[in-house]
Formats: structure tokens, C-alpha cells, sequence
């Protein structure tokens, strides 16, 4: 199964490295990885998704927890949290098919940002699987071109996610953390 | 100009300022540092220049990897901090492995290494090579300063984290220009504090509560001591809270000197060369006490059959270390000395009288280790290996003994009786041959006044023997002690059991060790007969001067009893006469 991490770090050379050697070492997959600073510039914060079929998740945050620029590691597969994707991609788009496109792009929220006589990019910013569920009805188009950034996640202060105004909105937790 | 502490002081646009190679030495005075094991090179050369103002002593190793040895025997000897200097590139590179065994065995240890100057970084300038990179998964930390103002506060951190906590080594790397470069040195704005990020709390009350009621429900208890009984100084608590539980003590092959073998509690040492007893009283337990151990897979075995009747309460500073091969059933996350002394004034005997009872009957005729006579040994009797190291221990039972690798380290863990911690040395977790000479350079400068006796066999004595010349130009007291079987003994060994006695490159053609031995400007000694042996021991011991015996011995002789590698406990094989373990 997925895991997902939020390790706060500071913010210097090689922590990074850091984090990703440790993970390799141990044997442990990272599926994706984000970095950015936080709100204070000293400090970075990863979202980190893990395969953890090898190991325990605990042992992933312990080995974690023993680098002296790690701060802190949590743990949010079984908390409720949001979990955020984004994707950038190019599907084939003949003038039959562009419509279809664009009324796919409204439904899940995506934005097209280009369109060629023969093609046009889309991005989203999705939970991962709503990520997925696109590329999935894009497919038969035929996708040309995909990018996505990881995923960047939050632990959930609220009992409810604030609903968006679109007929895909009504993930629930379980979802957003499911892949 | 000098300062107080005797620097040279380097005039610079404010005249406080020294050059980072002067804050480095005045670092390493302030840190306590009285021995630097190091070899000099290009890229740290500022601060080889400066050694001449500063009063730590420089010990000029034969190379980087036996400084490195000898700053970790160092640290091991004295639980202090050890220090090792060299070069870039060549020089770094050769710290590795003396950086693994140290990381492995939790050796707290400073490196401090030369890099060329920051404008060159990333050019593949000569001797360049990425040390913070190569060394990141055998450091617990390291650190690339290219600024003086930086040198400070990343040494103060660096002493500060190789000691808390688990402890381990701890690599800076200095720029070149940074070692030339001045600035002042703010000792007080250069305190650390984030080494303490991950040093555990003390163990809540309601935990050590829990492991006692655990220990008063057990009938059959045993603890497990690690490495960690040394080094969180916990050696007279464990010995304590043995004797008021009434709980004995197996030893892994770093905890061997935690507990005194002479005492009745004492079970002896574990895992795949272990006493038979030993491991079949961890089978029979039905509470284990893990105290600073890490269930090393030369430990358990065959993880899922380890301890199968046993709850298991593990002590233990490093979390990661809890629940990694073995799953317990309670987990102190600590400082074991401070949780033992905590559970000692709640501490009750627990009524083991039948287990130990049966632990005697395990043992049969070893039954009472401190009263069993000393073997006789026949003047005309064949050497072998096991006999020449018990004669080598009726000699000098109170010596620190600094094993390298193979069989003749595991002899010494079968067969030497310590009684007091820091008195063996050896590495354990990695494994490193060529460690025992250097380790031994490095304990005898931390220990002056011990009795040091280096025991290697004729292999791992040549991967470190340029070390002699150190030795003699410290103009140390060293024994050394060469186990001469003509061959790769432990590997020779497995390839028999395993490979169908296939002998595929063991077979050693050796130097003359009595004539290497004076070339070096030591004393050099044969002993092919245990008479020999006995009046070699007793002639190097008077002996003012460096000695080497190069011991000859049995080349069949073999490690028994032996685990097979990821085998239950109970496929323990059993050679028909088990070395008899020497009274102390």
C-alpha cells in the first residue's frame, strides 16, 4: 500500500539527498516526492509517497527521524488528510474530438491551456485518484505527453472537506488517500 | 602574535580574527581534544600548519584508514570522542571504512577532513571527490564548511551529535580556502542545539512500571546486553538490577565485557558462535530483557523461531533499532542507564531459583565458571588456537584485549573471561579486518597505563600492518598476538562446512612476522608449542618494548559450536569437545 509522509526538514543542501538515501538504503520505494520551503524559509517541508510493502511504515519514520535535519514525521495514511496532485498533459484533439475534450476538462476541473490543430494541454489539480480517473478517460483520445507533480498533502482540521462547485467533487477521505 | 591559548593570530581588517585553521585547533582544545589520529595532505595543509601552536597531540598514522582505526579504538577505550584528520580525495576515501565499523558499532567519532578550495568544487580539481556524499550513509551526520565562521559551529555540533543519543561518527569537511580564510571565533553563538531533536525523553514512569510487572510475572527471564550497557555507562546499574531480580545475563559479542564473567549471573556470549547454554536458555526464556542490543542477525538467527516462548521488553536510544528484526512486546526508548536506575528502587527478586536451576543443568560440566579449575595444559600437547588464547588470558586476565576479525575473534569471545567494561575491543558489526592493530594504537593512547594486547589473525594482521611503524614511533607498549594458521581460517571454515570443503583462495603465504616484526624496530617472538607460548606471553609482558608473537597454530582448528547463517538455534552444531571457556 501507499503511505504518505509530511517530513518538515531544514532548509539546506542535501537534506534531500538526505531523505532520498536513507529511503534507499532501506530498501523503501519512493513512489513521488515533493519539496518546497514553508512559511518560514529556514525550514522545507516533503510530502513523500511511499511503497511500504517491504517494512513497516514505522521503521520508515524512525530511520527518518535519525537525520539531524529531519524535524519532524508524520504519518497521514491513517489520519484524515487532502491530498493534492497536479498534472500537466497533451492528448491528441482533432475538431471532432475537441468538444468531447473540453466537456472532459469541465467535469474533472482541468484547464486547457493549449490548443493545436492536433493536440491540446490540459492541467489539472486533483486528488490523485481523480488524477487518475482523467487520464483514464483521456486515454482513448490518445495521450501524448504527461507530467505530474507528486503529491502534496495536509492533515484535515475539519471533519468535512469543503465541497468545490462540480459533479466529481464528493471524494471522501478514504479517497483521497487511497490512490 | 598569539593568543591565550597559544594561537597564532592572523591580523585581518578587524585584528580579532584567526584563520579557520586556527578555530579548528582551538575547537578541538575547547572540546577536550588530547589526541588527533591524522596523515596530512594538500587540501589540509592550513591546518596542518597551524598543529605546531596548539596543544593537542598529533599521532602521524601509515594511513587513513588506520587513523581512523585508532580514533575509534580511542573512543572505545575511553568513551570520549575520537578525532581523525586527513587530506581530500585519496585521503577521505580512505577513512570509509574505518567510518562504516565506527557507524556499525556506534562509535562516536569525529573526521575531520581537507577539501580543495570552494571555487574548485564540482571542477574534478585534483584530489576533488564528493566526501559528504560518499561518506552520508556511514556518518550519522557531515557537514561541507566553506566558510571560517562556519568551522565552529559545524564542529561543536559535530561533537555534540557524535556523543548523544546512539552514538557515531561524524564527518566535516573544510574547504581549503576556508582553513585560510579569517574570521572570528564565537564559541558561545556557535552552541548546538539540534543534536537534542531526536535524543529520546525520559522513559515515561507507566513504561517502566509495565516492564517490571513483566519481570515479576516471568518465571524464566534472561537479559540480553548490548553494546549499550558500555556505552551509556550503565555496566555497575546492569549488575544491580541482575543481582536484585535475580535475572541472568547473555551477552552479545560488544556486551561480552558489560557484565563480569566471573559472576554466578553470568550466562556468556550469543548468537552463532555463542555458548550452547547460552542460546538454549534464549530458546527456554519466557521474558527476554534486550538492554542496548539490536537483534544482529549473528544474534538471532533465524528471526521467526528466535526466543519463540519469550515477551520481549527491549531498551533501547535509537527507535529505528525497535521492532527492525525482532517484534517486542514493550519498547523503553532510552537512556539505559537512567532506566535502570529508575526501575531499581521498584526492583524485587523474582523467584528464577528453578530457572536457574535448569540454566546449570544446560550448562553440565561448565556449571560453575568461576571456581572451575584451570585445565591442565601438557608441555608437549599440540597448539592449538583455543589454548594458546587461554594462555595468553591466564597471563593477563585484566588486560584490554582488541580483537581483529575471523576465528580467532570468536576464540576470544569464547574463551576470555572480562571483568571490567572497555576491555575488549573489536568490530563487530562490520567485521573490519585490519581493525585490531590501529584500534590497539588508539586504546593505548587512551589508556596508558593499561595492558593492551592486539590478538589478529596471520590475514587481518596484514591489512593494517604499515600501522607497526606508528607503534613504534608513539613508542607504545603494545603485545601483539598473531594467530598463524596459514590460512583464511573463517572463511576456510565455511567453505568447508558449506561448500563441500572447497578451498578456493585461503591459503596465505606470510611475510616472516619475527624478522617484519624488527624490521619495524619491535620485538619479534615464534611459539610453535604451547611451552612456547606460555614463556613468550611471560617474555613480552616484561618486555619494555613493542612484541610481536607470532603464535603458529593448528590450520584445521575450527569456531565451535556454530549457528549455520539464518538457521534456528536449535540446528546449532556441535563439534565433539566445545572449548572450555577459562575461569576467572
Amino acid at each position: 500500500m501507499f503511505r504518505i509522509l509530511i517530513v518538515t526538514t531544514d532548509n539546506e543542501p542535501g537534506v534531500l539527498d538526505r531523505v532520498a538515501s536513507t529511503f534507499r538504503r532501506r530498501g523503501f520505494n519512493i513512489h513521488s516526492l515533493t519539496v518546497s520551503p514553508t512559511l518560514d524559509p529556514l525550514v522545507s517541508r516533503m510530502t513523500l509517497v511511499t511503497d511500504m510493502n517491504a517494512r513497516s511504515p514505522r521503521s520508515a519514520k524512525a530511520f527518518l527521524e535519525r537525520l539531524l535535519n529531519v524535524h519532524s514525521v508524520v504519518d497521514l495514511t491513517e489520519v484524515a488528510s487532502l491530498v493534492r496532485d497536479v498534472a500537466m498533459l497533451r492528448v491528441r484533439a482533432t475538431a471532432e474530438t475537441r468538444p468531447a475534450l473540453f466537456q472532459l476538462a469541465q467535469i474533472f476541473q482541468a484547464e486547457v491551456l493549449d490548443v493545436s490543430p492536433d493536440s491540446l494541454v490540459m492541467s489539472v489539480c486533483a486528488s490523485p485518484d481523480r488524477v487518475d480517473a482523467l487520464l483514464e478517460s483521456l486515454r482513448p483520445y490518445g495521450l501524448l505527453e504527461l507530467g505530474r507533480s507528486g503529491a502534496v498533502a495536509m492533515q484535515r482540521r475539519s471533519s468535512i472537506e469543503v465541497p468545490v462547485a462540480t459533479p466529481a467533487a464528493n471524494e471522501d477521505i478514504e479517497d483521497a488517500v487511497s490512490f | 602574535m598569539t593568543c591565550p591559548t597559544g594561537h597564532r593570530l592572523f591580523i585581518s581588517e578587524n585584528n580579532l580574527a584567526q584563520t579557520g585553521a586556527a578555530i579548528l585547533w582551538e575547537c578541538l582544545e575547547r572540546e577536550g581534544v588530547e589526541v588527533v589520529f591524522g596523515y596530512p595532505g594538500g587540501a589540509i595543509l592550513p591546518t596542518y600548519d597551524a598543529l605546531e601552536h596548539s596543544t593537542v597531540r598529533h599521532v602521524l598514522a601509515r594511513h587513513e584508514q588506520g587513523a581512523a582505526h585508532m580514533a575509534d579504538g580511542y573512543a572505545r577505550a575511553s568513551g570520549r570522542v575520537g578525532v581523525v584528520l586527513c587530506t581530500s580525495g585519496p585521503g577521505a576515501t580512505n577513512l570509509v571504512t574505518g567510518l562504516a565499523t565506527a557507524m556499525m558499532d556506534s562509535v562516536p567519532l569525529v573526521a575531520i577532513t581537507g577539501q580543495v578550495s570552494s571555487g574548485l568544487l564540482g571542477s574534478d580539481a585534483f584530489q576533488e571527490v564528493d566526501v559528504t556524499g560518499v561518506t552520508l550513509p556511514i556518518t550519522k551526520h557531515n557537514y561541507l564548511v566553506q566558510r571560517p565562521e562556519q568551522i565552529a559551529p559545524a564542529l561543536r555540533e559535530a561533537f555534540a551529535l557524535a556523543k548523544s543519543g546512539r552514538p557515531g561518527p561524524v564527518l566535516v569537511d573544510i574547504t581549503k580556502d576556508a582553513q585560510l580564510a579569517s574570521a572570528d571565533l564565537d564559541w558561545d553563538a556557535a552552541t548546538p542545539s539540534r543534536h537534542l531533536r531526536h535524543v529520546p525523553p525520559e522513559v515515561p514512569k507507566e513504561q517502566l512500571d509495565q516492564a517490571l510487572a513483566m519481570l515479576r510475572a516471568s518465571h524464566r527471564p534472561i537479559i540480553l546486553a548490548g553494546h549499550g550497557v558500555t556505552l551509556s555507562g550503565a555496566s555497575a546499574a546492569l549488575l544491580r538490577f541482575a543481582e536484585t531480580a535475580r535475572v541472568p545475563v547473555a551477552c552479545t559479542l560488544l556486551g561480552l565485557d558489560s557484565f563480569p564473567a566471573s559472576h554466578p549471573l553470568f550466562l556468556g556470549f550469543m548468537g552463532m558462535h555463542g555458548s550452547p547454554w547460552t542460546n538454549l536458555a534464549i530458546q527456554e526464556a519466557d521474558l527476554i530483557l534486550a538492554f542496548g542490543m539490536r537483534f544482529d542477525d549473528r544474534v538471532t538467527g533465524d528471526p521467526a523461531t528466535f526466543a519463540p516462548h519469550a515477551s520481549k521488553i527491549h531498551v533501547e536510544i535509537d527507535r529505528a533499532e525497535v521492532g527492525k528484526i525482532i517484534a517486542v512486546d514493550l519498547a523503553l526508548q532510552g537512556d539505559l542507564r537512567n532506566v535502570l536506575e529508575r526501575m531499581q528502587p521498584d526492583l524485587a527478586p523474582v523467584p528464577t531459583a528453578p530457572w536457574l536451576e535448569r540454566l546449570e543443568t544446560l550448562k553440565g560440566p561448565h556449571s560453575d565458571l568461576s571456581a572451575e579449575p584451570w585445565p591442565p595444559l601438557p608441555p608437549s600437547a599440540a597448539q592449538g588456537p583455543i589454548e594458546v588464547l587461554r594462555t595468553l588470558f591466564q597471563a593477563a586476565p585484566d588486560a584490554i584485549w582488541v580483537t581483529d576479525v575471523g576465528q580467532h575473534q570468536m576464540w576470544e569471545a569464547q574463551v576470555m573471561r572480562h571483568g571490567r567494561p572497555r576491555t575488549l575491543i573489536t568490530s563487530g558489526g562490520l567485521g573490519t579486518m585490519g581493525f585490531a592493530l590501529p584500534a590497539a594504537i588508539g586504546a593505548k593512547l587512551a589508556r596508558p597505563d593499561a595492558e593492551v594486547w592486539v590478538v589478529a589473525g596471520d590475514g587481518g594482521i596484514q591489512m593494517n600492518s604499515q600501522e607497526f611503524m606508528t607503534l613504534v614511533q608513539e613508542g607504545l607498549k603494545i603485545n601483539v598476538a598473531v594467530i598463524n594458521n596459514g590460512t583464511l581460517g573463517m572463511v576456510r571454515q565455511w567453505q568447508t562446512l558449506f561448500y563441500e570443503d572447497r578451498r578456493s583462495a585461503v591459503a596465505l603465504a606470510n611475510p616472516d612476522f619475527v624478522l617484519l616484526a624488527q624490521a619495524y624496530g619491535m620485538k619479534g617472538m615464534r611459539a610453535s608449542t604451547l611451552a612456547e607460548s606460555a614463556a613468550a606471553v611471560a617474555a613480552a609482558r616484561a618486555c619494555p618494548e613493542a612484541v610481536l608473537i607470532d603464535f603458529v597454530v593448528d590450520p584445521e582448528a575450527a569456531v565451535y559450536p556454530l549457528i549455520p547463517p539464518g538457521a534456528r538455534i536449535q540446528d546449532m552444531k556441535y563439534e565433539p569437545t566445545l572449548p572450555t571457556p577459562c575461569p576467572r
